[in-house]
């Protein structure tokens, strides 16, 4: 296993949202994302780093096919590509385990509340992401909307079917998991032990020093007015 | 005897941290789709948000019922901004979370749906401000970045939702209504769902 830590994935992360006011040309912007998208297939997720190529591709499109009349449409879509970058790297942090986030910022003194909000943060946009699917199908299957258009036509309607459901699965995760952590011993003032490999090695300082590099490069790509 | 008890009663748990998290993921994801608002206009984008997050916002302080929530709501909001590289949000809305707790301070105002739907109304207006904010504090580095990044025409186009002050004024009203809007809507769902089934 020779998974990077935590740390440098937000040591990558804050130079990458530095690198993002630099820039000030296309040509960098493209090249800030294929960084991005070396660092996530380095982290061995290529699939979603694949995919994240492929949704920068299909924005710059639909911004080259855009009018310049469209305004504010291209702004909102314009300031999302420029996202792209730290999106990816945020990622790759999403998907290193919560334990060992936990683990590697105690030992820099974060405290421990900011610490487990930040990794319940983390780990439960996909979770509830998948509620928002899962209540999405309920309505569906009760035949509640059954055209499509029909939660546009009852807009208050739609809205309590959506919301209500969510808020009272909320309520529910939060008392679960609070649970299911304090018998875990969260509230334990003990120093964390972690199965993960957290400590700062020669890969993680490869990675942040080769990755300043290559932002180093594309800033200055920018001097040169290619 | 009566400080000890609510000294006892603000302490913040583990329970606490981790509801007050959850119910913040869920207004994030809200707070990141909002923005397709801006096909209608710049100006329903706060408006929408709080519409839409006043629910969540209302069950989540009755639940916790302890000072600092909103306060660390807009901290968490803050947080996610830096992290696509918009450091101003976090110092707009920390400004503006302890103008908040200033509005909830004493009393039982986590559960009175007035002071907190007051309180919430002044959140989603500094939001909404949050682009306001750099171009009258540093104007010539903020201006200078954004060249960098949107070309005249967009930059025109942004600059007459965030530079003219019948604009602005017009964004933190129709964010000040969604809020009270939301929180409104959001008593009258709890009070027919949330409270019947004891969950608060």
């Amino acid at each position: 296993m020779n998974r990077l830590g935590p740390k440098t994935h937000l040591f990558v992360l804050i130079l990458a949202s530095i690198l993002s006011t630099l820039v000030s040309n296309q040509l960098q912007a493209h090249l800030m994302v294929l960084a991005s998208a070396l660092y996530m297939l380095g982290n061995k997720l290529s699939k979603k780093s694949l995919s994240f190529v492929l949704l920068y591709i299909a924005l710059m499109a639909i911004l080259s096919i855009l009018p310049n009349g469209a305004g504010t449409a291209t702004i909102i879509l314009y300031t999302f590509a420029r996202m792209i970058p730290m999106i990816m790297i945020g990622m790759v942090l999403m998907h290193s385990t919560p334990s060992s986030i936990m683990c590697a910022f105690e030992r820099v003194y974060v405290p421990k509340p900011v610490l487990i909000m930040i990794c319940i943060l983390i780990r439960f946009f996909p979770v509830v992401l998948l509620e928002m699917k899962a209540i999405r199908d309920g309505i569906r299957a009760r035949g509640i909307f059954p055209q499509w258009y029909s939660a546009l036509l009852h807009p208050a309607m739609s809205y309590e079917c959506f919301f209500m459901p969510l808020i009272v699965r909320c309520l529910k995760l939060s008392a679960e998991l609070s649970s299911s952590a304090e018998l875990r011993g969260i509230e334990c003032g003990c120093a964390r032990t972690s199965i993960h490999p957290i400590e700062f090695r020669a890969a993680d300082g490869m990675a942040i020093g080769l990755y300043a590099l290559i932002g180093a490069a594309i800033y200055w790509t920018g001097g040169l007015n290619l | 005897m009566q400080t000890q008890i609510a000294t006892i009663q603000n302490k913040w748990k583990m329970r606490d941290f981790i509801t007050l998290a959850i119910f913040n993921v869920v207004m994030l994801i809200i707070m990141t789709i909002c923005p397709i608002f801006t096909i209608v206009s710049y100006l329903v984008v706060g408006g929408a948000a709080a519409l839409f997050n006043g629910p969540i916002y209302m069950v989540m302080s009755n639940k916790i019922d302890k000072r600092g929530v909103l306060f660390f709501t807009c901290i968490i909001t803050g947080l996610y901004f830096v992290a696509f590289g918009y450091a101003y949000y976090l110092l707009t809305l920390a400004v503006i979370g302890i103008i908040c707790e200033l509005v909830l301070w004493g009393g039982d105002s986590y559960k009175s749906p007035v002071r907190n739907a007051i309180g919430y109304a002044i959140f989603y207006v500094g939001w909404s401000l949050c682009g306001v904010v750099p171009l009258i504090f540093f104007r010539e580095q903020y201006l200078a970045i954004l060249k960098k990044g949107y070309s005249p025409e967009q930059l025109e186009t942004m600059l007459y939702y965030f530079d003219t002050p019948s604009m602005i004024l017009l964004m933190c009203a129709i964010s000040a209504v969604g809020g009270l809007a939301g929180c409104f809507i959001g008593n009258l769902l709890m009070k027919k769902h949330v409270k019947k089934a004891k969950l608060v």
